[in-house]
This record gives C-alpha cells, structure tokens and sequence, in this order.
C-alpha cells in the first residue's frame, strides 16, 4: 500500500521547497494519483482564498498591532502601574481578529475591555510604521486606521483636516454607525492618502452601545476646535488621533 | 534582522492558515492563530531560515494550536463542540479523532515540543526519520520522546 503523503511535504512542494528527489517522486504520483492530484489542486486553490480574504497589507497591520499589544513589558515598573496594562493586554490576547466574512450565525464575540482606540499606520514598501498620536506625516503618505473597540458595539471614525474637510471612513458611505467587530488593532478595508491639506488630520472614533446616525455627528465635527477631546452626550464616546501635518521639503 | 510580514505572509500564511484551521477546526480561530505564528515570527527573527521557513512556520503554527486547545480545554468556551465536531468529521478522519482524542489528554502532562513530535508523528503521519529533520533531533530523541508519551498514554488508557 502507498504511504499517504503527508500535508507538510505536500504544502513544501507546492511552494517548491522540496529537495529534487523528493519533488520527482511526488510529481511521479501525482500524475497517476488523482486523489493526490486534487490535494494539490486544494492547496492553490486555498491559497487564492486566504490571499483574498485576507490580504496581506491589512493582514501586516493586524499582526503589527497584535504584536504590540502582547509586548512584554520592561522590568523595572511598578506593578500598580503595570496591572492595568497586563489586563488589557489580556483582555487583547482573548479577542477574536479580523478575518472579515467568517463569522457565523450564532458565534459568540469575546469581546476586550478598557477604551476603545484608534490607531493609525503609514504604509510603505517595508512593514507598516505605526505612528505615535501627534506624529508628522506629509501629503501622499498613505495611512490604514485600525481600531480596537475594547467592548463597543457600534462605532464610526472619521477624520478632520486642517481645512475643515470632515471625511468618514467608517463606514465609507451610509449614514449610520457600524457593528464594530471585537480583537485588537481590526484595520479598516481601505487605506487612506492624504491629500495637501495643511497643518493636520484629525481621525476621531466614536462609540456606542447601539446604533447611532452620522448626520448630527458631522455637524458636532465641524464646530469642533479639535483643541482637546470632541465632547459628546453619553452614551456615546470619542477618541482622537492627531498626525501632524509637514511641510514639503 | 528585519522581517517582512507581509512578503512572508503572501508565500506561507494560507500554509500557516490551514494548519492552524486543521488543528482548531475553525475558520476564526484559525486566522486568529495565524497572526499569533507571525507575531512569533516578528519575535524570533533570528532563527528564521531563510532558504526554507516553511518547517519552522509550520511548527509554531502547530504550537501556538495546541496552546489554544490546551486552553480551551481548561476554560471551554462550548463543551460540546468538540464531541459535536468529532461527530460530524468521523467518516473522514476516524483514525485521526481517535488519534487527537488521545494526544489531547497527554499535551496538558507532556512538554510542548512532544505534543508537537505527537502530532508530526501520529496525526500527520511524518515517519521518525522525518519528525527527527522537523524537530532537529536525533531519531533515537524522537523514539525516547514518544515512548515516554505512550507511556503516559497506557497510564491513561489504565486509569479510563
């Protein structure tokens, strides 16, 4: 009887890491073993799948923010300091991710604790760089916000130019609040370039227990100075992530 | 030495992606495991080879699964999905559950590295010689390691 190859040999050869006498063998089966043949087959054809299901820039974000939020903290802290952060931090780990199109009916959302954020990448040609709140960015940059809802239900982020231009990128059209999906640093499906607007970009993520409408939102946004945090009547919170904005060289 | 998570992800996540979904039996878990491997794989850039990744990816894939069912199993989210998971794949993988049902039992008494040699070995069907090149071991550690595992293994069948 013919030994079953396994998955791991079968993955390798896909990807052509097999050593040459291996390969020959298994290219020998393949084409009088049609079982063997439609596991190859199944191989490529998944890998399609999970390239488009999870591409990898958003794919890269993800895991750049699910490796910051398990970083180990540096000896030294004072552990009434360092509680809070190891609760959240365990609170982040237990979290389910962002793989968009796969939750089922009925799936239980562990969902983290602590306030929600915002964060904000610059991507590039090499991983993405994850900016600090008030860092500089200039036009042409291109930026993937991410959020982590730490328990939020709804939710929507926007951002504020130094122009005064309002733009929602959560959701990117429609006039509601979104259901905000649980896990750590969940990037949004697009990324954003910013334009030549001058002085900064404003991104604000706003939450709720449910569902809210965007219209009155946009008009608190407009009058807001963006001097200090954008207050709103409870229920509902904000966050503010600021990139300031550098004059071209 | 920096890594390119999303270059390496391109060529070996839907690879990690599987194993992970293989062992966990679900889509979500599975991606959430995936990010888990690379986050290891951003931590231990260093002994990431780079000729052929694949073998150690696939490990930490295996690793960082076996984690979740240990977990899982002292804090089960549904007690019954296993039993209902099992159920509906036995056509399939008869010899394989029945496989899992017993490594499941002796990962939470053996080191990780020999639920990993288990799983190479017994669930995917790797021989010794190959388990050995996986691990970076001898053939006779890999022997050692499972005997002590079918060690435990006949201690549990005793004790059922």
């Amino acid at each position: 009887m013919t030994r079953r190859i396994p998955d791991l040999m079968l993955e390798r050869y896909v990807l052509g890491e097999l050593d040459e006498a291996t390969r020959r063998q298994i290219d020998a089966r393949v084409d009088v073993d049609a079982e063997l043949a439609e596991r190859v087959d199944r191989i490529r054809a998944s890998d399609a799948e999970v390239l488009a299901r999870m591409p990898a820039r958003v794919f890269a974000v993800a895991v750049e923010q699910r490796a910051a939020s398990q970083s180990p903290v540096r000896k030294g802290f004072r552990w009434a300091v360092l509680a809070p952060l190891l609760v959240a931090a365990a609170a982040m780990m237990v979290a389910i991710p962002a793989y968009r199109g796969l939750s089922s009916p009925g799936t239980e959302v562990v969902r983290a604790k602590g306030d929600p954020m915002v964060f904000v990448h610059r991507q590039g040609t090499a991983d993405p760089e994850k900016l600090r709140d008030g860092g500089a960015a200039r036009r042409g940059d291109v930026l993937q916000i991410s959020y982590t809802a730490s328990g939020a239900e709804f939710g929507a982020i926007a951002s504020v130019d130094g122009r005064g231009t309002l733009t929602w990128h959560l959701p990117g059209n429609g006039r509601n609040a979104v259901r905000l999906q649980g896990g750590a640093g969940v990037p949004l499906d697009h990324a954003y370039e910013l334009d030549d607007a001058p002085d900064f970009e404003r991104f604000v993520f706003i939450t709720g227990p449910d569902r809210f409408e965007l219209d009155d939102l946009s008009q608190v946004l407009h009058s807001w100075s963006g001097r200090g945090p954008l207050e709103l009547d409870p229920p509902l919170r904000s966050t503010v992530f600021s990139v300031s904005k550098e004059e071209e060289p | 030495m920096s890594v390119d998570v999303g270059r390496l992800y391109e060529q070996y996540g839907p690879m990690v992606f599987r194993r992970c979904k293989f062992l966990l039996r679900n889509e979500e878990k599975a991606m959430e495991a995936t990010q888990d491997v690379f986050v290891q794989v951003l931590r231990r850039a260093d002994a990431l080879e780079i000729s052929a990744p694949s073998s150690l990816l696939y490990r930490i894939a295996t690793n960082v699964s076996l984690n979740r069912i240990r977990t899982a199993k002292r804090h089960p989210e549904h007690p019954d999905e296993d039993l209902l998971t099992r159920i509906a794949r036995a056509p399939i993988v008869e010899n394989k559950t029945l496989a899992g049902a017993m490594l499941d039992k002796l990962f939470r008494r053996e080191k990780e590295s020999t639920a990993t040699i288990a799983v190479l070995h017994l669930l995917d069907g790797l021989t010794l010689e190959e388990v050995a090149n996986e691990v970076g071991m001898s053939v006779s550690g890999v022997r050692k390691r499972l005997r002590n595992l079918r060690a435990h293994l006949h201690e549990l069948e005793e004790a059922a």
